[in-house]
């Protein structure tokens, strides 16, 4: 409960800092397909899994073109891990990883010429909820919160468009988000081998509504 | 099955998304009610053209060297590749001499590139290329592991200035890109010497994440000749298992001659040279030759060649492989 208190009154500081100086507010939420890269043990294959995130927005306009986007969000992240059986063509799904993080991405928004599509790319700083491992098979779940670092900075490219709607806008985005962090955290004890570079990956879909407080120039 | 079939349903939708936004610009002007640019005329006369041009010269694209044009243009390249006369040193395995023979590699490689003009100062682009080994020679394919090499990159391109002769361009990209091992040789000496840990694997998949920034250049001397000029800086993780972050440069240039200034032939022919450190293995040079058809509007099409002197850890020794490729440019705007 502390943590999310916390948390609240952060969106509040960051949303209420910007509403009295200008310009669009809005709420956000869509699926992240979300996998993990890097070292994989042997007759391991990483597959992508779909997860979710949600959150509120506070954008700045730089010019009449550019803005400058907060997207503080909750959003998990994750893998279905598979193993290749002997017996088997294909690898078989075992384990489901799932990451909770608080996001904070920080994007750069150009709108094209029409006003409509625009393109967004910047970083975004992940801080650790929770990790759980889950087996596929045997539905048992385990926390493995310390099995991964706090904290996942990650590079995102997207593209999106936005319509008018009365005086809200709608706007759908897809993104590419590529993790540049190790999130592997190697605890004492482990053996070498275990010690994997793993990275975050992404291809995120949202959809959302905005406010402009400029809007009704 | 519950996972696979969410996992396809969220891959489909987001194809499907980018795809739609992809074919957006063309319908959104018609939706919105905004006016559409009119090139109705453009299109008929012959002065129109979107190909990149500074002065009275025109550029032929190349693969070689990133050009600092702000466009939106689709490109794709497919190409056969060899690596000649490799010598396969004597391989030794458990203190025995199996074999030391000459062989040849033949690989192919496919580009597929989009390039998105956002503003007249910014562009975006997404890449995605692929090299595959096709092999065959035994001898080659048992101590050269690398099989596949997948990778897929995004950027964007920022204009600093644009005078009537130069042109001079800031890019930020990342990549992602992923190899795919097949390392017999090192695979059979660990099983004899009794490593069964996971380090020893027959297959490995090494992923490499790069990110960095450089600085494009173009100079239009005169109708005839122009020039490019590239200077990257990329630091991430070397394309080997479990490699150490680097800094890697990637330095080109390459000479561009339109024929079309001087005679009836609508022909761009280039001559370039490329340095870099890329390959993680040491300092590769590129010697590059392209021949190109430049449509009188949007279209560029050629041929490059290109030798590549890529030096080769396991071998102590620098491998000369060519390149040729078909190219294709499609300029929207």
């Amino acid at each position: 409960m502390k943590v999310k208190s916390k948390l609240l009154m952060f969106l509040l500081v960051c949303l209420t800092a910007t509403v009295n100086a200008q310009y669009t507010v809005g709420v956000f939420g869509g699926i992240n397909n979300s996998n993990l890269t890097g070292d994989a043990p042997t007759n391991v294959v990483y597959k992508s899994t779909p997860e979710y995130g949600t959150g509120l927005l506070a954008e700045y306009n730089i010019t009449g073109d550019v803005r400058i986007s907060f997207q503080p969000m909750f959003q998990r992240k994750g893998t279905i891990i598979a193993y290749s059986v002997f017996s088997e063509r294909e690898p078989i799904d075992s384990i489901d990883i799932n990451i909770s993080y608080f996001s904070i991405p920080v994007l750069l928004k150009v709108y094209g010429g029409n006003n409509i599509m625009y393109v967004s790319g910047g970083f975004d700083l992940g801080i650790k909820f929770d990790a759980s491992f889950r087996d596929i098979n045997s539905s048992t779940e385990l926390n493995v919160e310390d099995s991964f670092k706090d904290f996942d900075i990650a590079a995102i490219i997207g593209v999106g468009a936005q319509f008018r709607v009365g005086l809200l806008y709608v706007f759908i985005e897809g993104r590419y988000s590529q993790g540049l962090s190790n999130i592997r955290n190697q605890k004492e004890g482990e053996p070498e081998d275990l010690n994997l570079s793993l990275r975050t990956l992404g291809m995120q879909l949202f959809a959302g509504i905005t406010y402009s407080f400029d809007s009704v120039q | 099955m519950k996972f696979s079939t969410k996992r396809n349903l969220c891959n489909k939708l987001i194809y499907v998304f980018t795809f739609i936004l992809l074919i957006l610009p063309a319908n959104v002007y018609e939706t919105y009610g905004q006016e559409k640019p009119d090139r109705s005329d453009e299109s008929t006369s012959a002065d129109y053209s979107v190909i990149p041009s500074l002065g009275e010269h025109k550029f032929t694209p190349n693969s070689l060297v990133k050009d600092p044009f702000i466009k939106t243009y689709i490109r794709n390249s497919i190409g056969v590749g060899q690596a000649l006369n490799l010598d396969v040193p004597v391989v030794i395995i458990d203190g025995q001499e199996v074999f030391g023979l000459r062989g040849d590699l033949v690989f192919a490689s496919f580009d597929f590139e989009y390039h998105h003009a956002v503003k007249d100062w910014l562009a975006v682009w997404g890449k995605f290329n692929v090299l595959a080994r096709l092999g065959n020679d035994t001898q080659a394919l048992l101590t050269q592991g690398i099989t596949a090499v997948t990778g897929f990159e995004f950027g964007w391109l920022f204009k600093l200035m644009e005078k009537e002769q130069t042109a001079l361009s800031l890019s930020l990209s990342l990549e992602n890109g992923s190899a795919t091992i097949i390392n017999l040789l090192d695979y059979i000496n660990g099983i004899i010497e009794g490593d069964r840990s996971p380090n020893n694997s027959l297959v490995n998949k090494v992923q490499s994440l790069r990110g960095g920034s450089g600085l494009r250049f173009a100079w239009a001397a005169n109708k005839l000749f122009g020039l490019y000029a590239m200077g990257e800086l990329l630091y991430g993780q070397s394309a080997e298992v479990r490699g150490e972050s680097e800094f890697f440069y990637n330095l080109g240039v390459v000479f561009d001659f339109d024929l079309s200034s001087f005679s009836e032939l609508p022909l761009g022919i280039l001559l370039g040279y490329n340095q870099s450190n890329l390959q993680s293995s040491g300092i590769s040079n590129t010697f590059f030759f392209r021949i190109g058809y430049n449509s009188p509007g949007d279209l560029s099409i050629g041929i490059e060649s290109s030798i590549n002197k890529v030096p080769v850890k396991s071998l102590d020794k620098t491998l000369n492989a060519g390149l040729t490729k078909i190219m294709l440019r499609y300029y929207f705007e």
